[in-house]
């Protein structure tokens, strides 16, 4: 059983202007202990799907419409807050971009991690205390038994973001979402962060959901790779296949429009349009405005998830001739 | 030097101190921030020079002093050998009409409430020749020429979208044809599919009409993508400048090389050369003697302690500041 399956999401928005499908069929799993990247642009859905994992999702507006989201094999749609409540921070934790949305600034940063523990452990005195030196020097702050006196403006903004990992991590969760976790820190401490939450993943077993706008994070964290656009996954792949030969349009393209740093290009593919948000509801597929690729059937078809091999799928009808020119591509490189 | 030109835009030994006041409870007078701290570097013209480094590093203070918005401490800023804090009403105008700025984030430096042709058009105002429909024709010029069409001089900001807005940024920049355009963080607030249209809108502008860049980056694919120049800079210093090519191929500097380390994989396979600094809570940031790197450089040696290390050229237009060298 995975720990985590999310089966057909439907989150919607509902707005002035009508409802918004931010979330319009999402499916993915996430096994125990292992790492899953999901990537897209603002507008693909990724934040609404990790808001609706954790029923963090801001009412009234937004409601889950359809579909299921199982932890552990048991629907977290149905649970009581009452209940979500034992499961947030206890079982999934979350870090979200920027660390001060999370931490408190009129309370001490040991009072915040031990009122984690407290709550979700029952921990007391010493034991609670010890156990709030442990989390910060897991995190590797710097001598945590004085700087737990500190307050969260005496931290600079990586370190927040340790001591936001350390209430996170503070009561053996088994699943951590990252939302952008990274994408605030400068590029020394974002390295040093990432290297945390792999060692973490390791110590712990904590299986790893990143939501990033970043495929060098993926290329950096994550096992496995879900690409969403419009609030739908268009590709799913493991992620070295990923990298070696997309197969969306999309996924490509993204990767072609991006500057490498091992070598100039002189001149970038530049994806043309923007993205068109979940209000409109296209007969065919969301991309085929923006694709290079597209035909008189992509616009009037939805396209239909096409498996390439056995681990991976792309929601595109010439799925199978964009993975093929990666690969032809990958070993004229080789050549 | 070999490039016998003169530049178009010098940065002498510039300085910018912030005052910054203890508590006042606190023991041991109000020490200075140097923000920037004797950084010097020449842009030619039509060509693109970047400035890269963490946050607090300086890059934003000193793009701030070359648009002439912050007083150096000591220093100067030339423009066309010029020093630009002691020009004349004339003189001025023209630098102001010269030299332009496109900022991070579009939403913040438009005016909600000024239409697309009045933003764009507000910098034309410097020159008083220019009638209302003269300044009006080259606001729809210069917004054709950033890929938008004369329609949109009518709307306000929010009908567009993040990528809109910054096309809507640089047509403002480029209305009084300028030669120098000073970019801050110019793409990172957009959505990745939109990056790759600014960077090739920027350069394509470039080599029309020979504008040059100071362009100030954190990613470094961007800044490869983009320079011909650049120069590293930690806690208000230079540590190294070179032509962009033979800094990413041939990084000197430790920091440079560490900055270079840590940034995220362009593939699940890539191996980086791993250059570790130590915990930045170690850093120093008001280093009286010796290199400010030295406590969280890998390589750090006693005399790292003691000698600020010197600007050496290390290879033809490659310099550094370290004592590795």
């Amino acid at each position: 059983m995975a720990l985590l399956e999310i089966d057909n999401l439907q989150t919607h928005l509902t707005t002035r202007r009508g409802v918004n499908r931010a979330v319009d069929g999402v499916s993915f799993t996430l096994e125990r202990g292992a790492s899953l990247g999901v990537v897209g642009e603002s507008g693909s859905g990724k934040s609404m799907t990790a808001l609706s994992i954790m029923g963090l999702l801001p009412r009234p507006h937004a409601r889950v419409a359809g579909g299921d989201i199982r932890f552990e094999g048991e629907s977290l749609l149905g649970k009581t807050e009452r209940q979500m409540r034992r499961i947030r921070g206890g079982e999934i934790a979350l870090i979200p971009q920027d660390p001060m949305t999370s931490l408190n600034p009129v309370f001490s940063v040991g009072w915040q991690v031990g009122e984690a523990v407290g709550l979700h452990q029952g921990l007391r005195g010493k034991a609670r205390l010890d156990r709030v030196i442990e989390s910060l020097r897991r995190v590797e702050v710097t001598a945590p038994e004085t700087r737990l006196r500190d307050y969260p403006h005496q931290f600079s903004g990586g370190m927040r973001q340790r001591v936001v990992g350390a209430i996170a991590v503070a009561c053996g969760p088994k699943l951590l979402i990252a939302d952008e976790a990274t994408t605030a820190l400068d590029a020394t401490i974002q390295a040093r962060y990432l290297a945390l939450l792999r060692e973490l993943r390791r110590e712990l077993g904590l299986a790893l959901l990143f939501i990033t706008h970043d495929f060098g994070v993926v290329a950096r964290m994550c096992d496995n790779v879900v690409v969403m656009y419009a609030g739908r996954v268009v590709e799913r792949a493991p992620t070295r296949a990923i990298f070696n030969s997309p197969a969306h349009p999309y996924t490509a393209a993204l990767m072609r429009s991006s500057p490498r740093l091992d070598r100039r290009a002189d001149r970038l593919y530049a994806i043309p349009g923007a993205a068109a948000g979940g209000f409109a509801r296209p007969a065919g597929c969301s991309f085929a405005p923006r694709c290079e690729l597209a035909q008189p059937r992509c616009h009037a078809e939805k396209p239909p998830l096409v498996a390439i091999g056995e681990d991976r799928a792309s929601e595109c009808w010439r799925a199978e001739e964009v993975f093929q020119s990666g690969v032809d591509n990958a070993a004229r490189v080789a050549l | 030097m070999s490039a016998p030109a003169a530049p178009l835009l010098r940065v002498d030994d510039l300085n910018v101190r912030f005052a910054a006041r203890r508590g006042l409870f606190q023991r041991g007078g109000n020490a200075d921030v140097k923000a920037v701290d004797g950084v010097s570097f020449d842009v030619m013209a039509g060509e693109t020079f970047s400035v890269v480094g963490e946050s607090g590093c300086g890059k934003t203070t000193t793009a701030r002093a070359i648009l002439g918005v912050q007083k150096p401490t000591s220093g100067a800023v030339l423009w066309r050998g010029r020093d630009i804090a002691g020009l004349d009403a004339a003189g001025r105008r023209a630098f102001r009409a010269g030299v332009q700025a496109v900022f991070q984030d579009p939403n913040a430096s438009m005016n909600p409430r000024l239409r697309v042709a009045d933003f764009i058009a507000e910098p034309l105002l410097l020159n008083v020749d220019l009638s209302a429909a003269e300044r009006r024709d080259r606001a729809r010029v210069a917004l054709e020429q950033v890929g938008l069409r004369a329609d949109d001089l009518r709307g306000f900001p929010h009908e567009f979208s993040g990528g809109q807005r910054q096309r809507i940024a640089i047509a403002r920049a480029i209305a009084s044809s300028p030669e120098l355009i000073v970019l801050d963080e110019p793409v990172s607030s957009l959505d990745v599919s939109i990056r790759a249209q600014i960077m090739n809108l920027l350069k394509a502008l470039r080599d029309e009409r020979g504008y040059s860049y100071v362009f100030i980056a954190h990613h470094l694919g961007t800044v490869r993508y983009m320079s011909q120049m650049v120069g590293v800079m930690y806690l208000g210093r230079l540590m190294e400048l070179a032509e962009s090519e033979e800094l990413f191929e041939r990084p000197s500097h430790p920091y440079t090389r560490a900055l270079f380390s840590a940034a995220l994989p362009d593939h699940p396979d890539d191996t980086r050369e791993e250059v570790l600094l130590k915990d930045d809570s170690v850093a120093a940031p008001r280093v009286e003697q010796g290199c400010r790197l030295r406590a969280r450089c890998p390589f750090a040696m006693p005399v790292c302690g003691e000698i600020e290390p010197p600007w050496k050229e290390i290879a033809p237009r490659h310099f550094a500041a370290c004592h590795l060298n």
